[in-house]
């Protein structure tokens, strides 16, 4: 066991809470591994979001 | 980003990363990937100097730098000082180095490494010392675990809640008071990327978030906004502080509008939190920064290590799963601040009979200025570096915005003048601006005591007179 299971858990259980907020973005704690790179890669191709990155 | 960071920097167990940026969710991402790979994680404060951030990376043998575009001028210069060093831009593709984007794209693998667990470094967080020089402070990921224990039950914390950052994450303050408790238990997280009045209030009307860090400067700026009266404050549960001395009139600010004030006692040393109050019990006790945390263990003790009764000030020292196991290849400084396993705080506070702590002063004369810990030591390597200057001291000197400022003591070299604006040239170059003296007092030497020991209390005593008159013709303010 590390910390990281703690999230991995979160994930596990709660996939689509939000874990982080930011600037518009919102990273769900099934998407946190990835990053806001990953997410942001994501929205831009869906459109479906318009994110402010500070 | 742990696949990625293995596979494509090679990052083992125990390998150093460092950050460079200002708060975002790829902060905390980082650092549980590097939880992940047993390997640490080396938080840079945006508001040093370059060379100061060269002297953290050099001193930590770090292995990849992550960083912000913002503050991609330094990556040129630190790429042709660390060759080895894997430059990767957070938001931006480095030149030279690479995109995260790019990085996490080619992750391949497990992103996992052999024997890591909770007895893992995680952190090292540099703190400047007595010595003038930082030192890093080495934290356990059990260190963040205890911490985080202590933080939900000094909140009341639950899944439900909504925690917003505006500290930086560099700091222990903004990164594990609350954000990494609430994250390792399921709650929310909102990041602000800096702290701002406007945009911390903003969040707070339109997030609605229920618990938030703040330090007495933050508090001021907001109190000073013209948004702060209309913004509503409902949603809070409690605002929590600490840092130094917090000061009446802004823990009444909140109390006055139902939202409680917790204080928290603590440092770098102990990720911080050690002593505090409780939402659930003794945050109107006027003063006080309350009991020692779970699982952690507070004592103060005289000079001669023996613990004092109630009402007598002695030094804080703290033991528990939640403090710094070493500073990094630092074992003198190590075997200074560790003690039989209790880490000697250099701070100075007392009990009353009910157990409650009261913070009196830092045994260390370390300044606290909007937040930021300010060492004198730090200032007077740097100033005693000047060719015009024999020797210098530094103190802290109360300051209605910033809670205390740093001012110097010159003993100017014999012929020397005393050319300020060249003096704060030649600070800036190497410190922090934060850490620059907001004034300068030339004088013919300075108060030593038997020992030879510069008496930094006269210096403070003289400094207030000083303000208190407002004008000295031997002071030359910015």
């Amino acid at each position: 066991m590390d910390l990281s299971d703690l999230i991995d858990r979160n994930a596990a259980f709660t996939p689509a809470k939000a874990a982080i907020r930011f600037a518009g973005a919102r990273l769900s704690y099934a998407e946190l591994p990835g990053g806001l790179s990953i997410w942001r890669g994501r929205s831009n191709r869906s459109s479906a979001l318009s994110v402010a990155i500070a | 980003m742990a696949r990625a960071l293995k596979s494509q920097l090679g990052i083992e167990r125990g390998d150093r990363i460092a950050i460079l940026a200002s708060n975002q969710p790829d902060y905390l991402v980082l650092l549980y990937a590097c939880a992940r790979l047993g390997a640490m994680l080396v938080p840079l404060n945006w508001r040093l100097a370059l060379a100061e951030q060269t002297y953290i990376l050099a001193d930590a043998a770090v292995k990849a730098l992550l960083i912000e575009q913002a503050f991609a001028p330094v990556a040129g210069p630190l790429s042709e000082t660390f060759p080895d060093l894997q430059i990767v831009g957070i938001d931006f593709a480095a030149e030279p180095g690479q995109s995260l984007a790019s990085l996490i794209a080619a992750g391949s693998g497990d992103g996992r490494n052999r024997g890591v667990d909770h007895a893992m470094p995680l952190l090292i967080v540099y703190t400047s010392g007595t010595t003038g020089r930082p030192k890093g402070a080495v934290l356990r990921q059990e260190a963040l675990l205890w911490n985080a224990v202590m933080s939900q039950h000094m909140h009341d914390m639950t899944a439900a809640d909504h925690v917003l950052t505006v500290l930086p994450l560099f700091h222990v303050g903004g990164l594990n008071i609350q954000t990494t408790p609430a994250l390792q238990l399921g709650a929310s997280v909102t990041l602000l990327a800096r702290f701002t009045a406007e945009a911390t209030l903003a969040a707070i009307a339109h997030g609605r978030p229920t618990l938030i860090v703040l330090v007495p400067a933050t508090i001021q700026a907001m109190l000073e906004n013209a948004a702060w009266a209309e913004t509503p404050l409902a949603s809070l549960r409690a605002v929590t502080t600490g840092s130094t001395q917090v000061p009446q009139r802004l823990v009444d600010a909140f109390t006055r509008r139902g939202v409680p004030v917790l204080q928290v006692y603590g440092s770098t040393e102990t990720c911080p939190i050690a002593v505090y109050t409780r939402l659930a019990g003794d945050w109107r006790r006027a003063g006080s920064t309350g009991l020692p945390g779970l699982g952690c263990e507070v004592r103060l003790v005289d000079q001669l290590g023996n613990e004092v009764p109630a009402g007598t000030a002695g030094e804080v020292v703290v033991r528990g799963p939640s403090t710094l196991v070493e500073y990094w290849r630092n074992s003198a400084a190590s075997r200074d601040a560790l003690r039989e396993g209790w880490y000697h705080t250099g701070d100075v506070a007392s009990r009353d009979a009910d157990g409650h702590f009261f913070i009196h002063d830092r045994k260390n004369n370390m300044i606290i200025s909007g937040g930021e810990n300010v060492y004198p030591a730090e200032i007077e390597r740097v100033l005693n570096e000047h060719p015009a200057i024999a020797e210098a001291a530094v103190i802290g000197r109360p300051d209605e915005k910033w809670q205390e400022v740093p001012v110097a003591y010159i003993v100017p070299r014999p012929g020397a003048g005393g050319d300020v604006a060249e003096i704060e040239g030649f600070c800036l170059a190497q410190l922090a601006r934060y850490k620059v003296p907001r004034a300068f007092f030339w004088v013919d030497s300075l108060p030593r005591n038997a020992m030879g020991k510069v008496q930094h209390f006269r210096l403070k005593e003289h400094a207030a007179a000083a303000a208190k008159a407002h004008s000295s013709d031997t002071e030359q303010s910015k």
